[in-house]
């Protein structure tokens, strides 16, 4: 009697380990295959992404993987999604442009995507405009904390809607700090003055953040979001001081895809 | 075996006597003040580096550096007890070695670190002109806004929000003349049309 039941907690043992390994192979196998939950075809990519010895199971758990998340609506975010031209334009001959239904949704499902700590600092809005000044620009963030998306946000291949939409709620971000916190990236990240002017040496994950600690900023937390480990191995510090400054759920959400 | 035990603890305890007292000479020696407001103040543009380096000691580090087609350097002073950041900066015209500008960032603990406090204590009857930081290179807008006064050569680095001093800076006037120049022509190409 007493050994049936050390048998069967062995069995027990073994069988919870053994479906436990395999789902983290499994999961590794879909993070692997680059396959996102988001994609329509997931199901059927999944279904016939490759397999081998140790993930042949795998395809059982595309179901799971595929899974439907209900894209909730943000009231939050809906309220930032703003028609009209922002107050104190400083660019007058920037025009403004009405929203499309496609861009507010792909504009809504990125905002879902986004971890809250951009949402917990005071910020005007999104405003729709045509075209920047600047040649190729997608995004603007004005001094009244307003974000301006131009049609290269949407249409010009070079960008991606969701990195413009993070690089520029940085910027947001930024506008909100103090002056200690302002000066403590500064510092960390080596930043010098010199008549007013701003430098600091290399390394730099963009040519963009060279310009000023304001964009070095704006780029490192776009690549803190999207390109982790790159951030981590290239510029430690920035990652350092973005991990202490940031809450420990900074990253993004999952996707919704329903 | 008790004596050898004891050897052994006198050996552990004699290390490391020995490296606190290495450590603490080497905060002593680490321990030099960070130049203050007033030491940066007194020096006038067209001092001598000789003089500088009496009166402020010597720099952690040296720069040469070109603007404009001119070769300076830069002298850059430490926060000694601030993760070593930036303090202040000296620069040289490499020709005569004479000081042409000189900048100083204040930290917590300074007057001049407030603007309201840097102003009434050392600017009261100077006239500032604030400028904010127009967008000109960059895409999208500062946290930062400017203060100047061309009479006395002075730039003031600020946060608009909380009136925090980022840096101080003096230099002369002509080039002062230029930064102000190139804001307005900013602010003036924003207006206009496209």
């Amino acid at each position: 009697m007493r050994l049936n039941i050390v048998n069967n907690l062995i069995k027990f043992i073994i069988l919870f380990f053994h479906s436990y390994s395999f789902a983290g192979v499994c999961t590794d196998w879909f993070k692997e295959s680059k396959i996102k939950s988001a994609d329509k075809a997931c199901l059927s990519m999944c279904n016939i992404y490759p397999v081998d010895m140790g993930t042949f199971t795998c395809h059982n758990e595309c179901e799971f993987f595929c899974k439907k998340i209900k894209c909730k609506e943000n009231l939050y975010w809906k309220s930032k999604m703003k028609k009209g031209r922002p107050h104190n334009w400083d660019i007058s001959s920037e025009k403004t442009k009405d929203w499309l239904d496609s861009e507010k949704e792909d504009l809504n499902k990125t905002l879902q995507m986004l971890p809250d700590d951009f949402a917990k600092v005071s910020f005007d809005g999104f405003y729709r405009m045509e075209k920047s000044a600047f040649i190729v620009n997608p995004g603007t963030t004005s001094q009244n904390k307003s974000i301006a998306l131009y049609n290269n946000a949407f249409q010009h291949p070079l960008f991606k809607l969701d990195r413009v939409v993070v690089h520029e709620l940085a910027h947001v971000v930024h506008l909100n700090f103090s002056k200690n916190k302002i000066e403590s990236y500064r510092n960390q990240m080596g930043w010098k003055n010199d008549r007013g002017h701003y430098f600091r040496s290399g390394p730099f994950l963009s040519s963009d953040a060279k310009e000023s600690p304001e964009e070095d900023f704006a780029v490192n937390i776009e690549f803190f979001l999207f390109e982790n480990e790159k951030i981590k191995k290239q510029l430690p510090k920035a990652y350092s001081w973005i991990s202490k400054n940031f809450s420990k759920e900074f990253s993004f959400k999952e996707v919704c895809n329903d | 075996m008790i004596k050898n035990n004891i050897f052994s603890a006198l050996v552990v305890f004699v290390t490391f006597a020995s490296g606190c007292a290495t450590q603490v000479k080497s905060n002593n020696s680490s321990a030099v003040k960070s130049v203050s407001f007033d030491q940066i103040e007194q020096i006038g543009l067209g001092q001598s580096q000789e003089q500088v380096i009496k009166f402020l000691g010597v720099p952690q580090s040296k720069q040469d550096f070109e603007s404009k087609g001119k070769p300076f350097i830069r002298f850059e002073y430490v926060n000694v007890d601030q993760n070593l950041s930036q303090r202040a900066a000296m620069v040289f015209d490499s020709s005569d070695k004479k000081v042409s500008a000189k900048t100083f960032i204040p930290t917590e603990g300074d007057f001049a670190n407030s603007l309201n406090d840097l102003i009434s204590e050392k600017y009261k009857n100077s006239k500032f002109i604030y400028y904010m930081k127009p967008r000109c290179k960059d895409h999208s807008a500062s946290a930062e806004s400017i203060a100047i006064n061309l009479d006395q050569g002075i730039l003031i680095n600020y946060i608009k929000a909380d009136f925090g001093v980022l840096a101080i800076s003096w230099m002369e006037q002509y080039e002062l003349s230029d930064i102000v120049r190139k804001l307005e022509l900013c602010q003036k190409s924003q207006a206009q049309p496209k």
